[in-house]
């Protein structure tokens, strides 16, 4: 359980989805790019690890529906709604949205690692939980790897990427700013 | 012939009404969107050669010379006629038709006999002249002689012409704006007065009830002045109307534009938005990496020219913004269509991805520019998308379709369509449609489509809704193809 669980970045923005996909990288995360949401319904199970970063306007499916969707294929990750308007709304047009965090953009990045941060923790939380409480165990490293053949984090990375802004007395006001 | 005073104003006259005619008739030529101009050039033709025949008649040494002075007198006079009649049909708007005709059937029949009979039509003989003392002068005027019984055909036909004239301008008068009533006023006026005094004075003469020479040409000139002065008038004040109307055009067309802008304002900002955080996060991984011990110098570079490409990505939004902002003269230039509906789609690309509607370009390559300003048929097309896409709101998400189409419509004109799958325009929205101010929107003002509608015109196109067979509206304007003279 100790292995970090994967980023998924959704974004139809190949140039956005680059950069931020290399920013996360060089931190220390392990990132899977997808360009919309089917490619990342394609690739994930519900007992992958990590959490779900997606924009929240693209063609075909947007974030709110992505994470209707992720729900409903079984999909727990917590899903990190990006938004550039500034007046999206906290909840997805049929009220659903629950375990989503609605980040802008533009942010600055100590808010969005420790937002990545909380969702990891929260991800790997719930499966804790839920195997404390003998649900069926659904968290199994191994098949992840095996589907999502996705690039390690440099461990050195990784280290430095603890200490990038997560200060729990305040990061819970900032989740949903 | 001496050169009596006579002589003098008689030629001077000529000249002047000449003088006129070339004026009127070059104006026609360059400008032939008036017909009333060449009408009054020929009436000044006419005009300017009654004066030589009447001089001719004044002048005429025995009454077979003037006999046949007033034979060619017939001439002039027919042309001078059928030029004002015609004119006042024209300019007027109001002379009846079947007076009109009348007038010049007759005239025409009077022109032919009268080249088949001796002396002329008028008289079947004259006998002898008489001097009559004119303007300090003695001219030539009939004496003795017989006037044909026929003589009621050209009394009739200058008495309609009259009551033509003056039932035009009455008709003007009474249909009553300001500038139909000036019409009237003067040009009725100024030519129910020659008209009529025409026909006073050549009907007394011919009927030997006074005793002076023939003349037309003093009170037709007189009535070509006048008309002269009216339609230079009326050109000055058109040309300043259009020029305002093309100036409060440009204003509206911008207004326009400013207000589309702002409807599409969340859309570029997101346009914005996405190359910004493009370039934050780049920057911001270059900023780690810079403190990293040996960083990845292949991995810093790969991310300046990222930042690069977005930074100019930006500035292309806001260059679009700014085109659509500036406020500019108006040029005429053949326009692609196919690559003008591009240039619209990539704009409203992002807020139609929001929206959740898919704009499909159907425009096949080939079709031929068309004649106008890019700006403004962009802002059209523009209009049109955007309202299309307001026109989906109610409609589930997966049929939010629009459609741009277009095609040769007639040999002339391109035709752009703008087709969406929407509720439709109810019927009592259609009439309104183009109304300035109407809107069903709450955000909206009102003006695009009017404003568009005002622009297709100005290009000398058209713009009209239609309701689709199945469901949805769409929206056709036609314009005409580049380089043909503008109707």
């Amino acid at each position: 359980m100790n292995e970090p669980g994967t980023i998924f970045v959704v974004d139809d923005d190949a140039s956005f989805r680059t950069a931020i996909t290399r920013l996360l990288r060089i931190v220390g995360f392990r990132v899977h790019a997808c360009a919309s949401g089917a490619e990342l319904l394609a690739g994930v199970l519900p007992e992958t690890r990590g959490c779900v970063l997606a924009d929240l306007h693209m063609p075909g499916q947007d974030g709110w529906q992505l994470e209707a969707e992720l729900r409903r294929a079984g999909v727990t990750m917590p899903v990190i709604i990006l938004t550039g308007d500034g007046d999206a709304t906290l909840h997805g047009p049929d009220g659903g949205g629950a375990g989503v965090v609605l980040l802008e953009k533009r942010s600055g990045r100590n808010e969005l690692l420790s937002a990545i941060q909380r969702a990891l923790a929260r991800d790997e939380a719930e499966r804790a939980r839920r195997t404390a409480a003998g649900e069926p165990a659904r968290a199994l490293p191994a098949r992840v790897a095996d589907h999502n053949p996705l690039r390690l984090a440099q461990s050195g990375a990784a280290a430095d990427c603890q200490d990038l802004g997560h200060r729990p007395g305040t990061a819970a006001g900032n989740d949903l700013r | 012939m001496n050169l009596n005073l006579v002589v003098i104003l008689w030629s001077m006259a000529a000249a002047t009404a000449l003088t006129l005619a070339l004026v009127h008739g070059l104006v026609w030529i360059f400008d032939r969107k008036y017909l009333g101009s060449l009408l009054l050039a020929v009436f000044a033709l006419g005009v300017g050669f009654l004066a030589p025949t009447e001089m001719g008649m004044m002048n005429a040494q025995g009454p077979e010379e003037y006999g046949q002075w007033v034979r060619w007198f017939h001439v002039p006079l027919f042309v001078s006629i059928v030029g004002l009649v015609l004119f006042v049909r024209v300019h007027f708007g109001t002379g009846r038709a079947w007076m009109a005709w009348t007038i010049i059937g007759a005239r025409v029949v009077v022109v032919v006999v009268n080249f088949c009979v001796e002396p002329n039509f008028n008289w079947r003989e004259i006998t002898t002249l008489r001097q009559i003392p004119f303007l300090g002068e003695h001219v030539s005027g009939v004496g003795q002689a017989v006037v044909r019984s026929w003589q009621w055909l050209p009394t009739a036909s200058v008495l309609l012409l009259s009551c033509f004239v003056v039932d035009a301008s009455v008709t003007l008068w009474r249909k009553g704006n300001r500038n139909e009533r000036r019409i009237a006023a003067v040009l009725g006026g100024g030519i129910s007065f020659a008209v009529i005094t025409m026909v006073a004075e050549t009907q007394l003469v011919v009927w030997g009830v006074v005793e002076m020479p023939v003349m037309l040409s003093p009170q037709f000139l007189i009535a070509t002045i006048v008309i002269t002065f009216e339609l230079s008038r009326d050109l000055l004040l058109g040309r300043k109307a259009q020029l305002e109307s093309l100036e409060l055009r440009r204003e509206l067309a911008h207004i326009g534009r400013v207000n589309l802008l702002g409807q599409l304002a969340p859309t570029l900002a997101h346009e914005l938005n996405q190359p910004l955080s493009a370039i934050l996060r780049n920057a911001e991984a270059a900023d780690i990496l810079l403190g990293m011990p040996g960083p990845d110098v292949q991995e810093l570079r790969a991310i300046m020219a990222d930042i690069h490409r977005d930074d100019l990505r930006a500035s292309e939004v806001i260059e679009r913004m700014r085109a659509l902002l500036r406020r500019r003269t108006v040029e005429s230039r053949p326009v692609t269509v196919e690559a003008l509906a591009q240039d619209v789609i990539s704009l409203v690309h992002a807020d139609a991805v929001a929206r959740r509607v898919t704009v499909q370009n159907q425009i096949p390559p080939g079709l031929p520019p068309v004649e106008g300003d890019r700006v403004q048929l962009f802002q059209v097309l523009l209009n049109l998308l955007v309202n299309g896409m307001d026109a989906l709101n109610g409609v589930q998400e997966d049929a939010r379709n629009i459609t741009v189409a277009a095609r040769r419509a007639t040999n002339r004109m391109v035709e752009v369509a703008v087709i969406d799958s929407g509720a439709g325009i109810p019927p009592e929205a259609m009439r309104r449609l183009f109304s300035p101010f109407f809107t069903t929107k709450s955000s909206g003002m009102g003006l695009g489509l009017s404003v568009s509608r005002t622009i297709v015109e100005a290009h000398g196109g058209r713009l009209w809704a239609e309701n689709n067979a199945l469901r949805g509206a769409t929206f056709r304007f036609v314009l005409p193809v580049a380089g043909q003279p503008m109707p």
